[in-house]
């Protein structure tokens, strides 16, 4: 079921690894966020999974919903209001690290 | 009285970081009525100082208009200083409905409700109207009170919201097919975009609000008045005035700059923030003095046009002349006019310097615009004449040179300053 939702019967299957799990679900946030929250004509924010989104000010807080919606259907899972905190929220890979975590609850 | 050591070092470490920050507001004190050019103190302790003012919100000059203050006068002397009450007590005079009709036939709605402040109005409408199947769709750049209102919403009702990229209608779109399902879809924006200065696309937000059955809400506190051909607003602009289902504006700006707001709108809108918004269910009524000052400021605008039509060339010299002194300067249609500066600090020093030169234009800096785009906003009045505005153009020039960075476009401020 948890390698169902982050793609990684898919990787199993062609024998991937972790690694590229991880690759996939990291582009996909990635590719969200761009579209989301990036306007079609700035050229000048670079995006990768350690830049900050929210204390960079590419993301604001209160728009961080949609952020938050897509990753819950997307993974099928559901992050407590508490636990979607700005910090959690700051870069794809503190993103990454909450989704695995809700996800291994899951089982 | 238990005020212990712990709690107050705790606000005290809350307060160095503001300062630490470079975010601590300082006041200045103004020893003269609001106008185009006031006696300033600053900093305090220091004696005052005339200054050409170019960061108010008396786009209208008519905080201190003789008509205006005479009319608050009449109130005072008919009505009395206040109600002692919240208006479903005994806080309702007649003024107050004329008032409330006056704004409606301004506004081209159906029915008005005044609140204390466009702050309560936007805090208190969400809740007022929508519940847990509701979703509300914010263009990102709204203002800090109807971010306000709708986490009170989001709080008190369950009702769901989402934002789109500010005035990106392919982008609102996408989210009026994405919440398709919802029982009511509120488009919020703001008509005129307080740090920008741009105007919303009215024409375009009715159209796809009719399209995907969504209703439309518009704070037009930095319009009302002014812009449009008769000053109705960013409506009347973008040619869908009478088309608009939620309004709420300010009457502490263009509409005599004292205080109160107002919700004004579809009948059943209006009724039931009468019946369950807070803000106004709780709160005294606004002071006689006030509506009859504003009642007073709506007929000399429904009357002429003159001031809404000087501030319009007032603007255009303006913005101008900023251009053509070698500025960047934020496109837009209103008389907010931003002068980019992109770092922070910067924003600072040529606010300080202005003001040395009699001209007084704050910095605004993140968090109040977003991360290296801050600026000098600057605003037109009807009451600035040519001469003012030729002396504060002359002092931006001055200012300018002196941190070279007059000519230099955006690539170069950061170049040269950092964002």
């Amino acid at each position: 079921m948890v390698g169902e939702i982050l793609g990684l019967g898919q990787a199993k299957a062609r024998g991937g690894s972790a690694p590229r799990k991880e690759r996939t679900m990291k582009q996909m946030i990635l590719d969200y966020i761009r579209n989301e929250y990036i306007d079609d004509d700035d050229d000048d924010v670079v995006l990768d999974e350690n830049t900050k989104l929210i204390s960079g000010g590419i993301v604001d807080s209160f728009s961080m919903v949609s952020l938050k919606r897509f990753i819950e259907k997307k993974y099928a899972i559901s992050i407590p209001d508490e636990e979607a905190s700005p910090e959690a929220f700051d870069t794809v890979n503190s993103i990454i690290a909450l989704v695995n975590r809700h996800v291994a609850k899951k089982g | 009285m238990a005020y212990p050591t712990t709690v107050k070092d705790t606000w005290r470490a809350d307060l160095d970081k503001i300062r630490g920050d470079g975010l601590y507001k300082e006041e200045r004190f103004i020893h003269s009525p609001q106008a185009a050019d006031i006696m300033v103190e600053f900093p305090a302790g220091a004696a005052p100082k005339e200054v050409i003012n170019l960061c108010s919100n008396n786009y209208l000059g008519l905080s201190s208009h003789p008509e205006v203050v005479a009319a608050a006068h009449r109130g005072l002397d008919e009505r009395g200083y206040g109600m002692s009450s919240v208006r479903f007590i005994c806080g309702t005079q007649d003024v107050h409905r004329t008032l409330e009709r006056k704004l409606t036939e301004f506004l081209g709605t159906e029915d008005t409700i005044l609140f204390p402040s466009c702050m309560d109005a936007n805090a208190g409408v969400f809740e007022a109207i929508l519940g847990p199947q509701d979703i509300m769709i914010s263009d990102r750049l709204v203002h800090a009170s109807i971010i306000d209102g709708i986490r009170l919403a989001k709080a008190g009702t369950n009702a769901i919201h989402d934002t789109y990229k500010h005035s990106d209608m392919k982008h609102l779109e996408q989210k009026l097919q994405e919440h398709a399902d919802k029982r009511v879809k509120v488009i919020i924006t703001d008509g005129v975009f307080s740090m920008d200065g741009d105007l919303a696309p009215m024409d375009e937000i009715v159209r796809l609000a009719e399209q995907y059955g969504a209703l439309v809400f518009l704070d037009d506190s930095h319009a009302s008045g002014f812009i449009g051909k008769t000053g109705r607003g960013t409506h009347e602009a973008k040619g869908v005035f009478g088309k608009i289902d939620i309004i709420t504006t300010t009457l502490g700006k263009g509409l005599g700059g004292a205080s109160g707001g107002c919700v004004s709108g579809r009948k059943e809108i209006v009724e039931l923030c009468r019946q369950k918004a807070r803000p106004y269910l709780f709160s005294n009524a606004v002071p006689p003095p006030i509506a009859y000052a504003a009642i007073t400021v709506l007929d000399l605008l429904s009357s002429s046009t003159v001031r809404r039509d000087k501030l319009e060339v007032n603007a255009k010299f303006w913005r101008h002349g900023l251009i053509e002194a070698g500025f960047v300067v934020k496109e837009g249609d209103s008389p907010i006019v931003p002068v980019m500066l992109f770092n922070a600090k910067l924003s600072q020093d040529v606010s300080r310097d202005l003001f040395a030169e009699g001209i007084y234009a704050v910095g605004f800096f993140f968090p109040v615009v977003p991360a290296g785009q801050a600026r000098i906003r600057t605003q037109m009045s009807a009451d600035h004449d040519r001469p003012m505005l030729e002396r504060a153009l002359a002092a931006f020039k001055k200012v300018g040179a002196k941190h070279g960075i007059l000519g230099l476009d955006k690539k170069g401020i950061i170049g040269k300053y950092g964002q």
